[in-house]
């Protein structure tokens, strides 16, 4: 959770600095975290599907605002430590299990975030497995050297932090809640 | 020159290519064309995640070999008459140069800057390499190499194609949304076109009459009239990459890299006729006009999706490496 907590206050702090280039860097990264869940899977889709209620079970995340803008749903989530993300809602499949969702825009170190959440059933009977797999690029939009709190790494240790305390949050709630 | 450092001079591969080339153009004057089914094909995948390349004979529809490259490697380019394989390797700006008789790495050729998309004029004489940040596109001599030039195009230049006629180039500018169109001989920009959001793979016909540009944040492709510069747009899925035409020019493929699918437009009816599903984030994607088929890179999945572009289904997904991309026209034809 400290961990959490002082990567917002980086990224915000680097969020500060002026965007020089659109172009996002030419390597896209990729997160995929899964967790086995001794709970129903449409009990666990039900949770994962809520789009506006992610601070119930997102460690880190002080509130959620949903919005709609015409037919497309965005939130925001607001971080304990300050800062932001703000998202949209790409898709809901419920045959799937599967939500789609993108990072407009915030406070994390990295750019053109595209994620998805699903639910799938087993591996034991009355479980559920939660698979979470993110895909986006580093802060960094130009030729190397790539400064420090930019780079690839920064970017993967960030989604990897939210990913893994998400996911042992999001089994720890649903194990507990009746 | 000043962008450019060789790290090996080779003038034997020079010779080495030259009879190479002299040995193809004798085997296809030579060579009916009921025979072109005992050439093979060969699918170079490059695998950003491991800093790889996966060779696939198509024969077999499995990995017979695997070659360690740069890092970060993205676009490719292939030579049947030279049996050559150009890699774009961005995170350590070099482009490494296979042998394809023995699947090895002969050179590599430093860039300063971050080569992403490749192509090859038809003469196999010059590699074009876009450099991703720096908004240029580099012309270098394959027989030595050296640098021919560059040129200062739009944003982000990505995909590359040249014509048939090896009169012009043509290159997607991913962050100013249009095509520029360069004259090869004096390396000068002829005119820009506007697309769609975000272009970024490009797709030439046999004939070089259809130019597809692939609009990322569009969720379309633009059809091109290279003659009139006409232009139709089609949606297609979410996030759309690559796309490649059957050599017959009557069905266009396009891997929607969100969607996880492949969508076949009717090149006639401008319909979508099929929606295919395919691998996790499907990026690259190449005709294998010997056996009929699409195959399709899937970046999440780390593996290729095989689609026969007669029956429209997914024949085979072989498993490659970590994070496959296969930016460009990766399918090589072997006499």
């Amino acid at each position: 959770m400290k961990k959490i907590l002082a990567l917002l206050t980086l990224s915000l702090s680097i969020s500060l600095l002026p965007n020089l280039a659109s172009a996002h860097g030419p390597s896209p990264q990729k997160v995929e975290k899964s967790v086995t869940i001794k709970a129903d899977p449409a009990k666990v889709w039900a949770t994962v599907k809520d789009f506006g209620t992610a601070h119930l079970w997102l460690p880190g995340v002080a509130g959620t605002k949903l919005e709609k803008v015409g037919e497309d749903t965005f939130r925001t989530l607001s971080f304990k430590s300050g800062g932001n993300v703000y998202e949209k809602l790409r898709g809901i499949d419920n045959d799937s299990m599967r939500l789609k969702y993108e990072i407009v825009s915030g406070t994390l170190p990295l750019t053109d975030f595209n994620g998805s959440m699903t639910v799938t059933k087993g591996p034991g009977a009355g479980e559920s497995t939660v698979t979470w797999v993110g895909r986006f690029y580093r802060l960094y939009k130009l030729n190397p050297p790539i400064p420090e709190g930019q780079d690839d790494a920064t970017a993967v240790k960030a989604i990897n932090d939210i990913f893994d305390a998400g996911l042992a949050n999001l089994k720890k709630v649903s194990e507990t809640a009746k | 020159m000043n962008t450019l450092a060789i790290k090996i001079f080779d003038f034997m591969a020079a010779r080495q290519i030259l009879f190479c080339r002299l040995l193809y153009c004798t085997l296809l004057l030579i060579t009916p064309p009921s025979l072109a089914r005992d050439m093979t094909s060969y699918a170079y995948i490059t695998n950003q995640g491991e800093d790889t390349v996966s060779v696939i004979d198509t024969a077999k529809n499995s990995v017979s070999l695997t070659i360690a490259v740069g890092k970060g490697p993205v676009g490719i380019a292939v030579s049947a008459s030279m049996q050559r394989v150009y890699i774009a390797n961005v995170e350590s700006q070099e482009i490494s140069v296979i042998n394809t008789q023995n699947n090895s790495v002969i050179q590599t050729i430093k860039i300063n800057g971050a080569p992403v998309g490749l192509a090859l004029s038809p003469d196999n004489a010059t590699l074009y390499v876009a450099d991703w940040f720096a908004n240029k596109v580099l012309a270098i001599s394959t027989h030595l190499p050296t640098m021919l030039g560059e040129l200062n195009v739009g944003d982000a230049p990505a995909g590359l194609a040249v014509s048939p006629n090896n009169k012009w180039l043509y290159i997607a500018n991913r962050d100013s949304d249009d095509i520029a169109i360069v004259d090869t001989a004096s390396l000068s920009i002829k005119k820009r076109i506007k697309v769609g959001a975000h272009p970024f793979g490009l797709s030439l016909s046999n004939s070089g009459d259809l130019l597809v540009s692939v609009n990322v944040r569009d969720d379309s492709v633009s059809l091109i009239n290279t003659k009139t510069y006409g232009q139709q747009t089609i949606k297609v899925g979410y996030h759309p990459y690559c796309a490649a035409i059957t050599a017959d020019e009557k069905l266009l493929f396009v891997s929607n890299t969100q969607d996880d699918s492949v969508s076949v437009i009717d090149l006639a009816s401008h319909k979508i006729i099929k929606t295919i599903a395919v691998g996790s984030t499907p990026e690259g994607i190449s005709m294998d006009p010997i056996n009929q088929r699409a195959y399709v890179a899937n970046w999440g999945s780390n593996n290729v999706s095989v689609i026969d572009v007669n029956s429209l289904q997914v024949l085979a997904t072989i498993k490659t490496g970590e994070k496959s991309r296969a930016f460009g026209q990766f399918i090589l034809l072997s006499p």
